[in-house]
């Protein structure tokens, strides 16, 4: 574990996109430049329309940059690259119960792969409080069940980098507190590398080693924070209420807007 | 744990009867209210025969009704498979070749707006006064419908999905089974319920232009006697077929779509149980 952590997991270079728009071409993201490590818990911070899920796309093998890397554990991204990526919808199939809903990954991948995974599913299910609604079609959950299920789903396709695109943004304060706990306690568990994209500071600064905040269009690094504490020490403290005035500044900055 | 059991059933067991009891009143309601006028008012009976004298023939030429509505049934059955058939399976073709939906698409439109009667006699040139006609002619009503209903529905697949469905690294055959198969069903099926409908109406209308039995052939010439009860007995023949197709398809998409009966109402776990 030790030797993994040291690797990179994610190295983008001077990244750049643009997509057609109404009133011509518009740059979404300017010259991006990050590195993750294996095994690090990043937040990515900014204003909504900044590129973050463009960014994403791009690490997901879903978008084509027009200049600049990405690699993702040394490779470029595709089909086959070693990510999970939860967007911000559920995406649930409707057809799929619950169960057959959070095996589809390892599924696709094969039959014996989805009975390898089906040991671990049950103990996850379990773990997330959905062991009872395993039967049940997605239309009877709940959002937050839903979103719980999508996070599995994106667990047992078994990727050690999880690309996460706001997967907390649609649910209540309380239902968000606990989804988030239970990321943490996954990513420790297993000891995946995530990138999170969010549009709520606390929730970076709560779960990540590092926040990484975007300008707004056309998108390009700002700053980076890394978040010294450790998770348990996070809670109320008024180092994080610091940072926190500092990452608000800085998202309303001048550079900032569009 | 695997199979996905609905915990409870979907629809309470009370409004099933509920929901025969009224229109069978209606019905029965209505066949009073034409027997007594049809007594009272002394109408011929090769005018308006009464719901008695109906039954009555409808009893004493059984052996004649059940032959003709077995073979408009063998034709509504086949001519409905046949047009299902070639409906998906164009509807398959037309969503893989773009060029081929662009080409045969507006020619697709066009030949709907040519009545089928025009064809029929056509029909029975090509494929003879039995069974083949009516077959065809009943295919050729059948399949547009489940060709949109097909294409439509694998064109509307869910954008995101798709996506989730690359970065798991899904291979066209999966997605194509495993997505966008299961997501056009609802469509595929209200197609299918479209079809089991027109079916008859075209296996009737290849009778009515040219047979030697079936239903259509037997209205046809009991008509031209003025024997009416005959007419209307095959018209009560002539129901059961289209109804028992529609009735089929619904009880298949009950079984295949389970998760589709789910109103808002049944949701049954809310945001308390988290």
């Amino acid at each position: 574990m030790k030797a993994v952590q040291k690797q990179t997991a994610i190295e983008v270079r001077s990244l750049r996109k643009s997509f057609a728009g109404a009133q011509g071409r518009y740059q979404v993201l300017d010259g991006v430049a990050l590195s993750i490590a294996a095994g690090e818990f990043v937040s990515l911070l900014g204003p909504s329309g900044g590129g973050k899920s463009t960014l994403l796309n791009i690490l997901a093998g879903l978008d084509e940059p027009d200049a600049g890397s990405a690699h993702v554990l040394g490779h470029p991204p595709g089909s086959h690259a070693p990510i999970a990526y939860m967007q911000q919808k559920d995406l649930l199939l409707p057809w799929r119960s619950l169960w057959d809903n959070i095996l589809i990954g390892p599924e696709l991948h094969s039959r014996a792969e989805r009975r390898r995974l089906e040991a671990s599913a049950r103990d996850l299910l379990h773990e997330f409080g959905l062991e009872r609604f395993a039967d049940a079609w997605p239309a009877q959950l709940s959002g937050g069940m839903r979103q719980r299920a999508a996070l599995l789903r994106t667990l047992l396709c078994e990727q050690p980098i999880l690309l996460l695109d706001e997967p907390f943004g649609a649910l209540d304060a309380i239902t968000r507190g606990r989804l988030q706990q239970m990321l943490l306690r996954v990513w420790r568990e297993f000891g995946k590398t995530v990138l999170l994209v969010t549009h709520d500071v606390e929730e970076a600064l709560l779960l990540s080693h590092r926040v990484i905040v975007l300008s707004g269009m056309p998108g390009h690094v700002l700053a980076e924070y890394p978040v010294p504490l450790p998770h348990e020490a996070r809670a109320e403290s008024p180092e994080l209420l610091r940072m926190r005035g500092r990452i608000l500044r800085s998202l309303e900055g001048p550079d900032a807007q569009p | 744990m695997r199979s996905p059991e609905p915990r409870r059933s979907l629809r309470p067991r009370r409004r099933q009867h509920e929901r025969w009891l009224y229109p069978l009143l209606l019905i029965a309601a209505m066949l009073a209210v034409w027997e007594v006028g049809v007594r009272t008012l002394d109408v011929p009976h090769y005018i308006l025969p009464a719901p008695s004298a109906v039954a009555a023939t409808l009893v004493e030429q059984r052996a004649v009704f059940a032959r003709h509505t077995g073979i408009t049934a063998l034709e509504v059955v086949t001519g409905g498979l046949l047009g299902v058939a070639v409906g998906l399976a164009l509807g398959l073709l037309l969503f893989y070749s773009p060029a081929l939906e662009k080409a045969l698409y507006p020619l697709l439109i066009t030949s709907q707006n040519v009545p089928v009667f025009a064809i029929a006699p056509l029909l029975v040139v090509w494929f003879g006064y039995g069974l083949w006609s009516k077959v065809v002619m009943a295919a050729i009503i059948v399949f547009f419908p489940i060709t949109l209903a097909m294409l439509g529905g694998l064109q509307r697949t869910d954008p995101d999905q798709l996506r989730l469905f690359r970065t798991m690294g899904a291979s066209p055959r999966q997605v194509l089974f495993k997505l966008r198969l299961p997501s056009a069903l609802p469509e595929i099926f209200a197609g299918l319920k479209l079809g089991a409908v027109y079916s008859t109406i075209g296996a009737v209308i290849g009778e009515w232009v040219g047979a030697g039995a079936g239903l259509g052939y037997l209205m046809l010439s009991a008509n031209a006697q003025l024997r009416i009860s005959m007419v209307f007995g095959a018209i009560l023949c002539l129901t059961p077929i289209g109804l028992g197709l529609l009735g089929f398809v619904t009880w298949l998409e009950r079984r295949l779509l389970p998760w589709q009966q789910l109103s808002r109402e049944d949701a049954a776990y809310d945001a308390s149980q988290l």
